[in-house]
């Protein structure tokens, strides 16, 4: 096993490990302050990160651990089950599974981690299965009624044909995990997807009340100098460099001669 | 300057530098650390309709495929990254807009439970977002001072407009 490689950039320091760290003020854990978690004789299993993009997080949460775990868990996720008007929900579970939305201090704390997944469920009725149940609705329409649906008929028959359906339709479930360091307020998301990110960030900042914003290259670079104002001063001046030989002038038209038309 | 400009600038710098000091850099905490272009990079044109070019380890002509890209006023957005220091290796494709990673691989974990494992999960993308950072760290020390105008920026354009 090999150990941290120690290099830290200024600014940005590893956690190094996590059972020498302290996280959250918390109740009690498995293996003692800052320390590895055990629950019900089972162990916390998080995936590694294959895929992340950062954040930072303007403040810290409130109220310790306890207070944390509250929001998730009024900010659980909720199967869509009857709600046959919704095509989509999101909400919290644990990083455990799926199905688990059971939030107590030790599922979240991992040292000076908070650790959960957002999981989000889509249920769509397939276009093409729309279509072809509308198709049989109009035939047999139009063999009694000797006409094709009017564009109201046919509006109102495919809204009732997409409440029928979508009750048979399983959703799509996607879940991706949240890695929290609060001391650093910094954060992890575990997908680039774009809407993904923009479900994440809405309720993140609904739940607990506090602000995200990407940590992309500008703002690690303020983060990495301290966040001087002399450095976003020099950010903010900077101009792109070229890199290539800027391509030939066109050559200017030879100047008209005078008396030549 | 946008955000993305400046990745990309980061990116592109950080390809000419693996290629002219042959990818080593000394680490701020002793130690070096080796960064190795990987299976592909995914040059852009900036602006709205970008151009794209992508280039593949396995073309033998990559080096000069590349070149051509810059000459045309492309820069890195993507690339495929394989880092190695004395203590183990990682390979990412960082995403040169959003800082974003993908596809990470890190060095095995050894825990005795799952939970030392998780730990030392976590420990090892910490440990890789540390080394990008003290890359990055690196490109602004020199992007951020006039070095960059007097001779950085100089042999980066002598390093394009190479064959």
């Amino acid at each position: 096993m090999s150990e941290p490689a120690g290099t830290l950039a200024a600014g940005v320091a590893p956690a190094g490990r996590l059972r020498r760290a302290g996280g959250l003020g918390s109740a009690g854990r498995g293996r003692g302050a800052g320390g590895a978690v055990a629950w019900g004789g089972k162990t916390m299993r998080l995936p590694a990160l294959g895929t992340l993009c950062r954040y930072q997080v303007e403040g810290r949460p409130g109220g310790g651990i306890e207070a944390v775990v509250e929001r998730l868990e009024r900010n659980r996720f909720l199967p869509l089950e009857e709600a046959v008007e919704e095509e989509e929900r999101t909400g919290w579970i644990t990083v455990e599974h799926l199905l688990d939305t059971a939030f107590r201090p030790e599922k979240v704390q991992l040292g000076p981690y908070l650790v959960f997944a957002l999981r989000r469920d889509r249920r769509r009725v397939p276009a093409a299965l729309l279509r072809a149940h509308l198709r049989m609705e109009e035939l047999a329409h139009q063999s009694v009624a000797g006409r094709p649906f009017g564009a109201r008929q046919r509006r109102e028959v495919k809204a009732r044909l997409r409440d029928e359906l979508i009750r048979k339709v399983l959703p799509a479930a996607a879940s991706w995990p949240v890695v929290w360091r609060p001391r650093e307020r910094l954060l992890w998301f575990g997908t680039l997807a774009a809407k993904a990110n923009e479900l994440f960030a809405a309720l993140f900042e609904r739940t607990f009340e506090l602000k995200l914003s990407p940590l992309g290259p500008a703002a690690l670079a303020r983060r990495l100098g301290g966040e001087a104002p002399e450095l976003a001063a020099r950010l903010a001046a900077l101009r792109p460099a070229v890199l290539h030989a800027p391509a030939p002038a066109e050559p200017a038209p030879a100047p008209a001669l005078a008396g030549v038309a | 300057m946008t955000e993305a400009a400046l990745g990309r600038e980061f990116l592109t710098w950080l390809w000419f530098r693996c290629e002219v000091d042959g990818g080593t850099f000394p680490l701020e905490q002793g130690g070096e650390l080796g960064v190795v272009f990987g299976e592909y990079v995914r040059l852009l044109a900036p602006g709205e309709r970008a151009e794209e070019h992508t280039v593949r380890r396995a073309s033998p002509h990559r080096a000069s495929e590349a070149r051509q890209a810059l000459r045309a006023g492309k820069l890195v957005a993507a690339a495929r990254l394989e880092l190695g220091t004395a203590e183990g290796s990682y390979a990412v494709t960082l995403d040169a807009d959003t800082f974003g990673l993908r596809a990470a691989r890190y060095p095995g974990v050894e825990g005795a439970d799952e939970t030392e494992r998780s730990e030392e999960r976590l420990a090892r993308t910490e440990e890789l977002l540390a080394l990008l950072d003290e890359l990055f760290a690196r490109f602004l020390a020199v992007r951020l001072t006039p070095a960059w105008e007097q001779s950085e920026l100089p042999a980066m354009r002598a390093w394009v407009a190479s064959s």
